[in-house]
């Protein structure tokens, strides 16, 4: 009987760990490490000044919650829960790609400038505010030119259009 | 030897969910992101491998049977998490997160306009 | 041949731990399915690992070398952060590098992040350098040649005729 055994009563026991003398114990230091260790990233997901803090702590989050499940399905002596640990990896490692796509530019298919995205660079220039000097209009020029060379026009912005040009 | 066995088991997981607390303490104590994408990147890394690798022992040893799952779930964490964290660290250095005060040189600085424009139609 | 015989087999393995089902059938299938699925979508991977017989073994020897430059630093991390006082001095380099090819200058990009107080931040754009951020940069030269003489010799020993 392990201390978080006698603590939350575990709904089946494994018969072949209860034989055991140094391993549970040894299980249940890990599991009180890596609880401490999503406070912390939850901290940081919190405190974190930046985007990408909060990104990579997320991340983390996600790997320490694998090896809590690790630890479990070892204390329950079934692999059945290592599916569950495969699953939250490919999905921690594509979310991660996205969230990085995000902060590079707003476009998460294309990468690029810092000032690619559409609405941004035409917002830029509809602007009429003093504050927006020449050269960063020039830039949203550049941009806009550049995102209509790529711009793949979809069903719902070929509507738009077509009203556009039944009201005129 | 079975006593053998669990010790090399305890240790394995003792260790990995040290390394994983040495990307925690880093990650509260660094000053900046590329610094804390250090403590964080090689420390998880590491702590899944022993965890996986620990996993891996006792299923074989206990007559659960060989679960090839965990390894190949250790194999995609050590390829995805480097790319992972490169990915991060090169969007924050375009976004404009800037590096710690007292760091001392940025090689990337003069040339960073240069790679963005030129990386644009990719 | 040798390259479709080695990945078809590394797909039948994925398949066996991916279904939890350790027998030869399971074993068999996956091979059937492995060897379709690169006949159809393995024309670029087979291009950048076709590799002689005597190339495998720089392989082997990059995987444990790899394998220990990892443990080495997570030890130094590891040190770095549980000591009282912080002493880094960060800094972000411009190393040089050799290595041609997208698939081998990942893999170096990949090591260079898992080795002692490097990350790699960004490539330039004709692929010459790498931006590389450094948690120590007192001792630069012990870095650059670190890199040099480890990781990318061994790379090029890998795929270089």
């Amino acid at each position: 009987m392990s201390l978080l055994q006698t603590l939350f009563g575990e709904a089946t026991v494994n018969p072949f760990l209860q034989n055991l003398r140094i391993l549970p114990v040894f299980l249940d230091i890990a599991m009180v490490i890596c609880s401490f260790n999503l406070l912390s990233f939850l901290y940081r997901v919190i405190k974190g000044p930046a985007m990408a803090d909060r990104a990579i702590a997320m991340d983390s989050c996600g790997v320490t919650v694998m090896s809590l499940i690790v630890i479990y399905s070892i204390r329950q002596g079934t692999s059945l829960y290592m599916s569950c640990a495969m699953v939250i990896a490919v999905l921690g490692f594509i979310g991660m790609v996205g969230l990085s796509k995000y902060i590079q530019g707003g476009n998460i298919v294309a990468s690029g400038n810092i000032v690619l995205n559409r609405e941004e660079a035409e917002d830029l220039q509809n602007l009429q505010d003093p504050k927006v000097t020449e050269e960063l209009q020039k830039k949203a020029a550049e941009a806009r030119q550049k995102a209509a060379a790529n711009y793949i026009p979809t069903a719902r912005h070929q509507r738009k259009n077509r009203k556009r040009h039944h009201k005129k | 030897m079975a006593l053998f066995i669990e010790i090399l088991i305890s240790l394995l997981v003792f260790f990995g969910a040290i390394f994983l607390l040495g990307g925690a303490v880093g990650i509260l104590r660094f000053p900046d992101v590329y610094c804390r994408m250090h403590a964080l990147g090689k420390g998880t890394t590491m702590g899944i491998i022993c965890f996986m690798l620990a996993a891996f022992i006792y299923f074989c040893w206990s007559g659960v049977g060989v679960c090839i799952m965990s390894l190949l779930a250790l194999v995609f964490i050590s390829v995805s998490a480097p790319i992972g964290s490169h990915m991060i660290a090169k969007a924050a250095y375009h976004y404009g997160i800037p590096l710690w005060q007292n760091s001392l040189r940025d090689d990337l600085k003069p040339d960073c306009e240069f790679i963005s424009e030129d990386k644009a139609d990719f | 041949m040798l390259v479709e015989i080695f990945l078809s087999t590394v797909l039948a393995l994925v398949w066996v731990g991916l279904t939890g089902d350790v027998s030869l059938p399971a074993f068999v299938k996956g091979l059937i399915l492995g060897v379709i699925i690169i006949h159809i979508f393995g024309k670029r991977t087979l291009k950048v690992l076709d590799l002689n017989i005597r190339h495998y073994w720089p392989l082997v020897q990059l995987v444990f070398i790899f394998m220990y430059e990892l443990l080495v630093a997570n030890l130094t991390v590891l040190v770095k952060v549980f000591s009282p006082r912080l002493n880094i001095k960060p800094g972000i380099i411009k190393v040089p590098i050799e290595v041609e090819g997208p698939f081998w200058i990942t893999t170096l990009a990949n090591m260079i992040t898992l080795t002692p107080g490097t990350l790699t931040v960004e490539v330039s754009p004709d692929n010459k350098f790498f931006y590389v951020h450094c948690l120590n940069i007192d001792n630069e030269e012990s870095i650059v040649s670190d890199i040099k003489d480890t990781f990318e010799k061994k790379i090029q020993e890998v795929y270089k005729p």
